[in-house]
Formats: structure tokens, sequence, C-alpha cells
């Protein structure tokens, strides 16, 4: 890790927190989310809480003046956000040239309540936000490695509903709070230090180039497999439906009745989290340990506090934030009971070779854990296949776990 | 079987700390009961197979499961009230009809 880069990303830090009231846990973890390749951020929050200043605050911290922000309007078009058709080359040549819009060019975008953009121009971005390239007129332009920031008032009156894959393309979802009595009297101390422009005053701290640098060197961090093992986990916990959610028509909690893993958090979640989950939390627990020099488990699941609201539909639910900070209780306790059942030792026993009294022990403690019993149910098709145990004996002929699966 | 890897990798990693010797009967386990198995437990006097250790939602389920249980038994029981009390009506018209043909 460059001290200086280290350096540069903490004076970003003072710079924001001193234009910028409150929510410290969102800086933090808007920075962080700064350092990993084609970095993606929402703000959400009501209005008036802050969430186009901390935009440009950040923008502007990295890129200067150097960015462009959309303004999310329904009538903002396809041109605007991606390129339009060069007229006149199709005209005189008939050859279709594209003009790529500033949007797209530009390193730093900002798209400002996003939720006013209709969701077929924001359909048109999917694929950048996927794979960091767009597609108009049958040609392609490779945008590389950028920084998205997006606002949204998701209880805006005039708000479009955008789908879940749309959601789930964001890295991290950050939400704001309005500013407490001590707050506020802070906010207008800064607003006359500042002469009433907080983004005007803004430095720009880092460079592009020296962003690049620090997402290079984040890229190269490497995670200990035991902090790997702890994310592939988490998220495997919050996917896993022995009884294949994912393509039934009935949904939890009327498709646990009966299930043997009713009482696991995976019958509190209609819809788990997609893959990216998995991949955000990995760079975002390599960020902190290129910026911090250490990440911890705990670590992690604060992380994912930010990273699960906006992939995740819950059986039942009265508020995202506080419900997901009880799943993740959950599993923090879950994770404890793992180490001392010792599972993973015995699963490791078992792909040497089958031994029966551990394979028993395993097997019961596979009724107590879903994502174990997964595993374990694939070793037995082994055996099965080899002749080594009988179908009927299985863990998943007791659980009924379909053939398919 | 083992394949090399980053799967294999972490079960090697976290299995080390074990040591490698795997004592069957002296697995350490905080096993989550079901709010049933607690009620076999706590009114039949079955013996635990293993420490019970309730969380604070499953005694509250099971003071649900209680109190659905005590609405049960004393709707049972006004039933019941209300059979016997129709039995005696319908043994007393019997027995009236028995005498007045008699």
């Amino acid at each position: 890790m460059s001290r200086t880069l280290a350096a540069y990303v903490r004076k970003l830090e003072d710079e924001i927190k001193s234009r910028f009231v409150g929510n410290y846990h969102a800086i933090k973890i808007a920075i962080l989310n700064l350092l990993h390749y084609r970095s993606t951020l929402l703000i959400r929050a009501p209005r008036g809480v802050g969430k186009s200043t901390l935009m440009l605050l950040l923008l502007k911290g990295i890129y200067g003046d150097d960015y462009v922000v959309i303004s999310g309007a329904s009538e903002v078009k396809r041109g605007e956000i991606l390129g339009r058709l060069h007229i006149p080359s199709l005209e005189r040549e008939g050859v279709e040239k594209v003009i790529w819009s500033a949007f797209i060019k530009a390193k730093g975008k900002g798209l400002d309540e996003v939720n006013r953009l209709n969701p077929y121009t924001a359909a048109n971005i999917y694929h950048m936000l996927q794979f960091g390239e767009v597609w108009a007129y049958g040609q392609r332009y490779q945008i590389g490695d950028y920084t998205l920031i997006a606002n949204e008032n998701p209880h805006d009156p005039t708000t479009f509903v955008h789908p879940p894959p749309f959601y789930d393309r964001f890295d991290v979802v950050v939400y704001l709070r309005p500013l407490s009595l001590s707050e506020k009297f802070q906010l207008e101390d800064i607003l006359e230090r500042y002469g009433n422009s907080l983004v005007d005053s803004m430095p720009q701290v880092l460079s592009p180039e020296d962003l690049e640098e620090i997402r290079d060197e984040v890229a190269q961090v490497e995670l200990d497999v035991e902090l790997k093992g702890f994310i592939n986990l988490l998220i495997r916990d919050l996917q896993i439906c022995i009884r294949g959610k994912e393509y039934s028509e009935i949904k939890p909690p009327a498709l646990c009745e009966g299930c043997h893993f009713i009482r696991e958090v995976c019958s509190l979640i209609r819809e788990g989290p997609s893959e990216r989950a998995t991949i955000v939390l990995t760079q975002l627990a390599k960020a902190k340990l290129w910026l911090e020099g250490k990440v911890t488990e705990d670590d992690i699941l604060q992380l994912a506090k930010w990273v699960l609201p906006h992939r995740i539909v819950l059986a039942k639910s009265t508020m995202i934030l506080r419900d997901i900070d009880d799943i993740l209780r959950q599993e923090r306790t879950k994770m404890h009971e793992r180490e001392l059942r010792k599972q993973w030792y015995l699963l490791r026993e078992l792909y040497k070779k089958f031994d029966r009294a551990l394979y028993a022990r395993a097997a019961e403690i596979a009724l107590e854990d879903p994502v174990f019993a997964e595993e374990l149910m694939k070793l037995e098709k082994i055996w099965v296949s080899k002749g080594i145990l009988n179908k009927e004996e299985t863990l998943a002929h007791y659980l009924g776990v379909a053939e398919w699966m | 079987m083992m394949q090399d890897n980053s799967f294999i990798k972490f079960l090697r990693k976290v299995g080390r700390r074990y040591g490698t010797v795997y004592n069957l009967s002296d697995v350490k386990s905080a096993r989550q009961t079901t709010a049933s198995e607690l009620l076999d437990v706590l009114f039949l006097g079955k013996l635990p197979a293993d420490h019970i250790i309730a969380s604070k939602i499953e005694i509250k389920e099971l003071k649900e499961m209680i109190e659905k249980l005590e609405n049960e038994v004393s709707r049972l029981r006004e039933e019941n009230k209300r059979l016997k009390f129709l039995l005696l009506l319908l043994l007393s018209i019997l027995i009236i009809f028995i005498v007045v043909i008699r």
C-alpha cells in the first residue's frame, strides 16, 4: 500500500466531513467503495437531507470539474445518456456513426434523482454497469474504469419503479438520515464558513490517475482464504433454499411450510442476493485491508449492511435496515456455532475418504445447517454413484431434496 | 476426490485449526432446538439429546404456543359443557316421552 495514496484517501474523507454534517458511516462506506474498479454508489434519502450534495462532493473531490451529471427526468432520452446517430454521416455516406454522450465518455458520472429517470432510458446503462462498455447501433464504446454515483428519494411521488436488476448493479446503497439538533447548528456553522457554497469550495484531493493507481493496488490485495470463506458462507446462507425458491411459483413463507429448515434465516428471505453481493463484499474487504491494514469478520458483517438492502427481498419486512441488522446478528451466532461444531474439518475428512461414523455425525450437523447440508449432499451423490451409500439412507432422501438440485 | 481449488484450501485452512483428531463424542454443540422439542423436554420429561439453548424468539414462540393451547383447552371445555347440557336435555326429553307413552 502506498502511504501517500492512502493519505490522499483520508484527506478526501476529511474534506468531505468538513463540509457534510453527520451521516459519517455513509461517507466512510462511500469512500471505501470508491477504491475498486467501476465503483457504483446509490445514495437514498428523503428530500433535503444532502444526497445530491454528497454525490457532488465525492465527484468533485476526485474529478475536479471534469465530471458529468444527468438530472433524472422522465424526458431524458437515450441520446443524452448513451449516444445518438450522426445524421450528416448517415444522410451523405449512409454510415451509422455514433456520437457518444458526454456522460458515457466521462470517468466521473452522476445520476441525480435516478428514480425520476424513466426505466427505458436507465436500461441503456445496465450493460455499462456490468461490463464497462456500451452498445448503440451495433457499435461498441469501451469505457474502462469509471465512478458512478446516483441518488434517489424512493418516496418521491414522481418516482419510477426500477426493476431489481437495476439496483443490483449498484455496489452499495447508503441511507442518509436527517440531522439532529446539534448537527443543525454544525451545518449552520459550516455554511457560514464556506459562504453557502459547500460544493464549490470542495478541492480536488485525488486525481483520476491517483484513483486508478489505488484501484490497481486494491485489486492486487490478497484476502485470507478464511475471510473469503466467511463472505461466501454469509451470502450462501442468504441464498440457499432446499426447495429451490428461485424457480418456485410459491415463495417463502408459504413455500417453507413443513420444511426442516423453517427456523433458518433462509425462511425469512423471499429473494436472496445475487452473486454481485459476494463480489462487492470481497472488493470492499480488499479496500478496507488496503486502507486500514486489517479487515475482520465483524467488518464484513458491518459492510454487508450496505451491500444487502437493495439486493434482498424479505418474506416479511417492516423496515429493511433493521431487518437486515437482525439477520446479520443471527448470522454472527450461526458462524460461531459452525466453529463449535468443527464441521468444516469433518467435510475435509469426508472429501478425502468416506467414513461411516464421520458421515453420520456430518449428517446430524447438516440438519442444523442447510449450507453444510448442500455440500454434504454433493458428496452423497458421488458416494451413491460409486455404490458406497444407498440412496435411501442419504440426507437428500431424508430431506426430500429434488434430484435436479 | 480432493481437487486443489479455493474451497478445498478453505477446508484445509479451517480444518487445520482443529488438529488432526476428531473425537466423535467430544463435539461441542450449540444445538438450536425447535419449540416443540423444548415442549417435550419441559412437559413430557424427555431428556434432551443435547444442550438446549433457547433463544428469546423460541421462548416467545413457546409462550405463544402455550397461549394457543390454553385457548384451545378453554374452547373445548366450553364445548364440552354445551354438549353435556344438550345430552341431558335429550335424555330428559326421552324419559318424558317414554313415561308419557306408557
